[in-house]
């Protein structure tokens, strides 16, 4: 008899950064009250401008840590979503910040747990970084040796990211990395671009701020996650309150790999990707990630939901 | 070097058009030669990889990206029309691209 394969499902989310469509409101609201009730949380449990993320529909917030607030309310908003059509994941992952809504996918943590470890991490890195100029920059279109020989001559420049076969981050100290990225574009990147945001998560720089980071945790009530975690930092399974700690920890202060972490997880025969949260950016990514999977974005959601491929709550308990 | 053979701007017209059309989500006929993709279309950098991932695979062209993008660098296109020429100047002389003025 033919052995049944069971396709796999994962729930992905975005970081602050990504690019929105600016149809994200209309589409969630469309669908469910989640992210009006979320905003209406949001606003009673951290300093989140209401106005703001109402007028920003396209993203462009001035703020960093509103841009982040906005980006995980998204997340947890499509998440809800997600499991009331009774789709069930096997996985969630998180593009660096994007980890916290991945844990409250996961129910490794509340909504509200979410906001205030968002809100210490980003005091934390504040304080880290002050008085210091860095950048982040990303390169595509060169392969992974060039652009370790191009970061090579200034030990503070550091990969804190591979994206897919074609794009990385770095980061360091501004002048370094706006330097590399100008020698980058003359060795033939297709794209070498300094980012808006100034401090140089995942890198050493952050060693401080894990630490002060791991304190603020410490007094947080963190469940075992309903669906495994996977880990951007090594691609690890996580399963427990003590390795989702680890993880927050880590994420701080450690390079990850997307890349990676997507293979890990269509590895494991995972086709289904649901990106939870604004824009298309890590649909965008994987592009370039080889195997044989879709990604389904908040544009595509009325697809996902419509499709036959993806396994519901119901068949998970029946396996 | 590939064999250019007639048809095969027609070809590569009707790819370039295709895909940002289903990439941007803008209809076929309202897409031209002058459309600025970054501009018009809010697209970026990857998609121009996109595209010439899918030509290299097409054509089976021996060229690399940063060939590719030094010429870039140099020739900027930001138009479809200009991205059009630029891949039957890829198609035409792959990795030896570097060396047109």
């Amino acid at each position: 008899m033919p052995e049944l394969k069971r396709s796999k499902t994962a729930a992905i989310f975005p970081a602050f950064g990504c690019r929105y469509r600016g149809n994200e409101q209309e589409i969630l609201n469309g669908l469910s009250g989640d992210l009006r009730d979320m905003l209406s949380r949001a606003c009673k449990s951290v300093d989140i401008n209401m106005h703001e993320f109402l007028s920003r529909a396209g993203g462009d917030f001035k703020d960093e840590l509103q841009s982040q607030y906005a980006v995980y309310l998204y997340g947890c908003a499509v998440s809800n979503i997600v499991k009331r059509y009774g789709i069930h994941t096997d996985y969630a992952a998180g593009y660096s910040m994007g980890l916290y809504a991945a844990l409250y996918h996961a129910e490794s943590i509340t909504f509200e747990q979410g906001l205030d470890l968002i809100t210490a991490a980003a005091a934390a890195i504040r304080r880290a970084t002050a008085g210091l100029e860095f950048g982040l920059g990303v390169i595509s279109g060169l392969v992974r040796d060039d652009v370790r020989a191009l970061i090579a001559t200034h030990h503070d420049l550091e990969i804190i990211n591979i994206n897919n076969r074609h794009s990385v981050l770095i980061s360091g100290y501004l002048k370094h990395v706006r330097e590399v990225l100008s020698r980058a574009k003359s060795e033939g990147a297709l794209n070498a671009t300094l980012l808006t945001f100034n401090s140089p998560y995942h890198s050493r720089f952050m060693n401080g701020a894990a630490r002060e980071f791991r304190d603020c945790c410490a007094g947080v009530r963190i469940y075992d996650p309903l669906c495994r975690i996977i880990s951007t930092v090594d691609q690890r399974e996580i399963s427990s309150a003590e390795g989702v700690l680890s993880d927050l920890v880590d994420n701080i202060n450690h390079n990850i790999n997307w890349l990676a972490t997507m293979e890990r997880m269509i590895s494991t025969g995972t086709d289904v990707f649901i990106e939870c949260g604004p824009g298309k950016s890590l649909r965008n990514i994987a592009k370039f990630i080889d195997g044989d999977f879709v990604v389904y974005h908040l544009n595509k959601i009325n697809e996902l939901f419509s499709s036959r491929g993806v396994c519901t709550s119901a068949d998970a308990v029946n396996q | 070097m590939a064999n250019i053979e007639i048809g095969i701007r027609d070809e590569v017209r009707n790819v370039v058009y295709e895909f940002f059309s289903e990439e941007c989500e803008v209809p076929r006929n309202e897409l031209s030669n002058t459309t600025n993709v970054i501009k018009d279309l809010e697209g970026d950098s990857l998609m121009f990889l996109e595209l010439l991932e899918i030509f290299k695979k097409k054509y089976k062209l021996n060229v690399e990206l940063k060939t590719v993008g030094k010429y870039v660098v140099k020739h900027p296109a930001e138009t479809i029309g200009a991205i059009i020429d630029m891949t039957m100047l890829i198609i035409e002389h792959e990795n030896n691209i570097a060396n047109l003025d």
